[in-house]
């Protein structure tokens, strides 16, 4: 009879709706009515009925779940405010210590992510490779492209000049600019690079050898707000380029940071050499290779096809010992070519993230376990009056679960707060962007919602379950697990507490030994004037003289680099030099008479260069004591050597100093005697910056930069005066060094915070658990401090565990983390002793402020409260 | 002593006349005779779900039959605690409106 079923949808939505035992009834209910209704009023009537019996109820449905969500909310609210009113102290640490550790956690892990997320936006990204060996030689990538069809595309790319540092002259309408980062690329970077066109097209953009592509903040610090395509750009008052496009800004997580573009065929106009020259290697280049090839193989075939090209050097000698590696684009700055790079230090930070994060949520369990001990007695007390177990424990997870919860909405509103400061302190552009990251943040709070649910099931579960009168008499307060569990986590506290105290105390004596290590030579009152005009070079003598006459200068020098940082590796010969006695790579500096006395080097053999002496013009040099032991010479003053084809004597030894960073050792170091800096070296070819340093007094510093700018614009009138104070110049190099210390201080400082934190409401707990003992004690006649020893010593025992499993986890993080430093302190029985000894300390004073409360109530007090 | 509320005091009235025959399409279409109220499917199981939990009725799961689409019934029948409930209900309802007839003929204000 009934053969007309109601539509599938209709009944899934009713199903739906429905509560658990009603749904056959309201099923099978609608199921009769609806044919009631069809051999009343026919089938359409029927439908349109059905949809009234649903679309109602359905409002309904979600109405009352959106009233009962706010009724929730309402709820939640005044839960949370209950328990903060009621226990004001604990419940601060809890959520505090919760709270800190999810913010720490989220701001971290949003730099790693950064940090891991470089390049990673190019829409080919990761069929985009590089060559680890960086310097290639012109030809080369394109004769890769054309012998092997799986690589689709490449695009060489040269940085203009030596140093990533030095800045170049554009000039527009006569206004000059100093700016860096100009590339010379292949067009063809357009198809590899993922770049947004904002003006201009991408497969002309540098089809005219003269064409220039500028990125949105170079074009408006150079044009303004006018439209800077077709304007032209003087570039080193050599150069005349036409602005033909313009480039969104490349985004802050890439390695390279372009800032403008020209087209690579200009390589041979400004080397002076040809495209073909296979010879002269300073070119890198990208490749964007086919899916699914195997690098390994195209690697292979690279190095057997290198060899059969015309790779010679300039002696004619065939580099057979090279070999090529294929390097995605990805690991450029994750893995950079001279090792080192962030790698280690975002490994150490996630593991600062982590530790965090579960110390802060241990700490939560161990306070709410202490916490719902103490509220036992409220419970059983709550039983006896007939409080149902399903609504106890209801109660205790909904009262965890707030407070967790509470914590983080609240470190994600931190996390907005702080960002700022945040990014000032990782240096880093970061966004914090929720609805990106949708998983994580559900991640986290699912972590929080977990942590509450674990550390509530004990008192939940275990005390309702127990008779009332069991839980009145604190009886299974003293369960064997139990203890064991909380001796694990306080021995847990206290291990990660003293790691992370001696690692502190390491890193901060590093930094500081690397300060104020002796440089060798002086930073103080010492300003380097900036001269990048190549014709100054031949005045540089008189240039020198004129401000030395200035009365509060004591002395100036010109050189070609500044002690902190000389470069130039070359290969030091001399006349008997034979094979055996190996290769001596030596760095080299071009220096006048003056350089070792402005900088205050110590000579400890010969003399100093000498205008008197007329044999030092015709070449003279100065060299390190690592290059004598290198050339085990015992007299080596007035010994012939050759670098970089300079020829000259040996006049004086100077005591090694750190001409490079103090990561890496002393090597040899060569100063040729050379004030007007002309050399026949392709290398020095491009050289474009100078610096003549002045040792000043101390007391006019204003006065003598007037004067040096305006001796500076009588020789190099065309370009604008840069100066520096050298001790700024030399604390720049250190200051990655220095962030990381301060990054690794901030946060170990957290880390010792929230651990302290849960020490404290650890040895609260304890100490409270003793409140009977205590009271008994004292009418037994003990005194405040006698009950104090008694809890500590017991304490202590765990103290010394956690340092036998902290002290050689300690040492081998910090080993791993000294060993990027040429010159290290040495890890000190010392330093770890005073971890573990600040710890205990800490330990130690919570016992006594805990305990002196518990002692000194009155102890009838206490004994009464059970 | 507990109050009814009008609906409730509705719903139990139907299931105590409808006997052994209250289930859910009998009890709407019963209450839609006597008082023209169209109740939805929702709002009668939610009631029968809330007098049930008062012990006012219970609930009795019937056979499957092939004509509900293989779904089987389920019957409300009143419990002692309902039909006491509703004696007092009545006896409330004609001390409060004994001698009132003559509202009928009143006037609208």
């Amino acid at each position: 009879m009934n053969k007309d079923k109601p539509p599938r949808i209709a009944e899934w939505i009713i199903y739906v709706i429905s509560k658990p035992g009603n749904k056959a009834g309201v099923l099978g209910d609608i199921d009769e009515e609806y044919n009631e209704v069809i051999l009343e009023n026919g089938k359409f009537r029927a439908n349109l009925w059905l949809v009234k019996q649903i679309v109602i109820p359905l409002i309904f449905f979600l109405g009352s779940n959106i009233i009962w969500s706010f009724a929730m909310f309402k709820n939640y609210l005044k839960t949370v405010l209950r328990i903060m009113k009621r226990d004001k102290a604990n419940t601060f640490i809890n959520v505090a210590g919760l709270t800190l550790g999810f913010t720490c956690f989220i701001l971290i892990m949003l730099y790693v992510k950064f940090e891991t997320s470089y390049d990673k936006y190019h829409n080919n990204a990761k069929n985009i490779y590089t060559f680890r060996e960086a310097y290639q030689s012109a030809p080369f990538a394109p004769a890769l492209k054309a012998e092997f069809p799986e690589i689709r595309s490449v695009a060489r790319i040269h940085s203009y000049g030596v140093m990533k540092t030095n800045k170049y002259l554009f000039s527009i309408n006569g206004t000059g600019f100093m700016e860096n980062e100009l590339y010379l690329v292949d067009p063809e970077i357009f198809e590899i690079f993922t770049f947004k066109f904002l003006t201009g097209n991408s497969e002309t953009a540098l089809d005219d050898p003269n064409s220039i592509v500028l990125t949105k903040s170079i074009a408006e610090k150079f044009f303004g707000n006018e439209n800077p395509i077709g304007k032209v750009i003087t570039f080193e008052n050599k150069y005349e380029l036409k602005v033909t496009a313009l480039i969104n800004d490349v985004p802050s997580n890439s390695y390279r940071k372009f800032k403008m573009l020209i087209p690579f065929v200009n390589y041979s106009k400004i080397k002076g050499l040809s495209l073909n020259t296979w010879g002269y290697k300073d070119v890198n280049a990208y490749c964007l290779i086919d899916d699914d090839t195997d690098i390994a193989s195209i690697e292979e075939r690279s190095n057997a096809f290198l060899l059969k090209t015309k790779y010679r050097n300039e002696q004619g000698d065939k580099h057979n010992d090279e070999k090529l590696t294929f390097y995605p684009l990805v690991n450029e700055y994750l893995h950079p070519r001279g090792g080192g790079g962030p790698f280690k230090y975002l490994a150490i930070l996630s593991a600062i993230a982590f530790t965090i994060l579960i110390l802060g949520c241990i700490n939560y369990m161990n306070l709410t376990n202490a916490r719902s001990l103490q509220r036992a007695k409220e419970i059983g007390i709550r039983k006896v009056s007939g409080a149902g177990r399903r609504q106890l424990v209801r109660q205790i997870l909904t009262e965890s679960a707030a407070i967790s919860i509470l914590s983080f909405f609240i470190s994600m509103l931190l996390s907005i707060l702080l960002l700022p400061s945040f990014r000032n302190l990782m240096e880093r552009r970061l966004i914090l962007d929720f609805s990106h990251n949708i998983f994580f943040f559900a991640g986290l709070f699912a972590v929080a919602v977990l942590v509450s649910v674990v550390s509530a099931i004990y008192p939940a579960f275990f005390m309702s379950s127990f008779m009332p009168a069991v839980v009145l008499k604190g009886l299974f307060k003293s369960s064997k697990k139990g203890i064991a569990m909380k001796n694990i986590m306080l021995v847990f506290q206290f291990t990660v507490s003293i790691i992370l105290i001696i690692s502190t105390l390491v890193i901060r004596n590093q930094i500081n030994y690397i300060r104020s290590k002796d440089a060798g030579f002086s930073k103080e009152q010492i300003v380097s004037v900036i001269v990048r005009d190549s014709g100054v070079k031949k005045r540089f003598p008189v240039f020198v003289n004129e401000v030395r006459k200035y009365p509060d200068i004591i002395n100036a020098s010109a050189s070609d680099q500044l002690p902190n940082s000389i470069y130039y590796p070359g290969m030091m010969t001399w006349p008997g030099k034979t094979k055996e006695d190996g290769r001596i790579i030596s760095h080299f500096g071009m220096v006048d008479h003056n350089y070792v006395d402005v900088f205050g080097i110590d000579l400890i053999k010969g003399r100093n260069f000498a205008v008197e002496e007329t044999s030092d013009q015709s070449g003279a040099f100065l060299v390190n004591e690592a290059a004598i032991k290198q050339l085990g010479w015992e007299d080596p003053i007035g010994k012939e050597i050759n670098v970089w084809n300079q020829r000259g004597k040996i006049v004086g030894v100077m005591k090694d100093f750190h001409n490079n960073s103090y990561f890496s050792k002393i090597r040899p170091l060569t100063l040729y005697l050379n004030p007007t800096f002309e050399i026949d070296q392709w290398l020095f070819k491009s050289k474009t910056i100078y610096y003549l340093s002045v040792k000043v007094r101390r007391n006019s510093i204003p006065e003598i930069l007037k004067f040096l700018e305006t001796t500076f614009k009588k020789f190099s009138p065309n370009y604008p005066f840069e100066y520096r104070f050298f001790n700024e110049i030399f604390d720049q190099r250190y200051k990655s060094v220095q962030k990381t210390g301060e990054i690794i201080g901030v946060f170990s400082f957290i880390s010792i915070f929230i651990g302290c934190l849960g020490l404290y409401g650890l040895v609260t707990f304890i100490t409270e658990q003793r409140t009977k003992e205590i009271g008994i004690r004292k009418t037994l006649g003990a005194t405040v401090s006698g009950i104090v020893v008694l809890i500590s010593k017991g304490l202590l025992k765990w103290v010394v565990i956690a340092a036998f499993i902290s002290f050689p986890a300690a040492w081998y993080a910090m080993s791993i983390w000294l060993e990027d430093f040429a010159y290290r302190i040495s890890l000190v029985p010392g330093l770890f002793v005073l971890g573990a000894f600040i710890v205990a300390s800490i330990a130690f004073l919570s016992v006594v402020v805990k305990t002196y409360r518990s002692a000194s109530a009155d102890p009838v007090e206490s004994l009464r409260i059970e | 002593m507990i109050e009814l509320t009008k609906a409730e005091e509705l719903f139990l009235l139907t299931i105590w006349r409808l006997e052994d025959g209250a289930y859910g399409v009998a009890i709407k279409k019963k209450i839609k005779e006597i008082t023209g109220k169209d109740y939805k499917y929702g709002t009668l199981y939610f009631l029968l779900d809330h007098l049930t939990g008062k012990g006012f009725i219970n609930r009795i799961e019937g056979e499957p039959t092939k004509e509900r689409g293989g779904r089987r019934k389920i019957f409300y029948k009143i419990t002692p605690k309902g039909i006491e409930v509703l004696k007092a209900s009545m006896n409330m309802h004609e001390k409060v409106w004994s001698g009132a007839e003559s509202l009928f003929f009143e006037k609208g204000y």
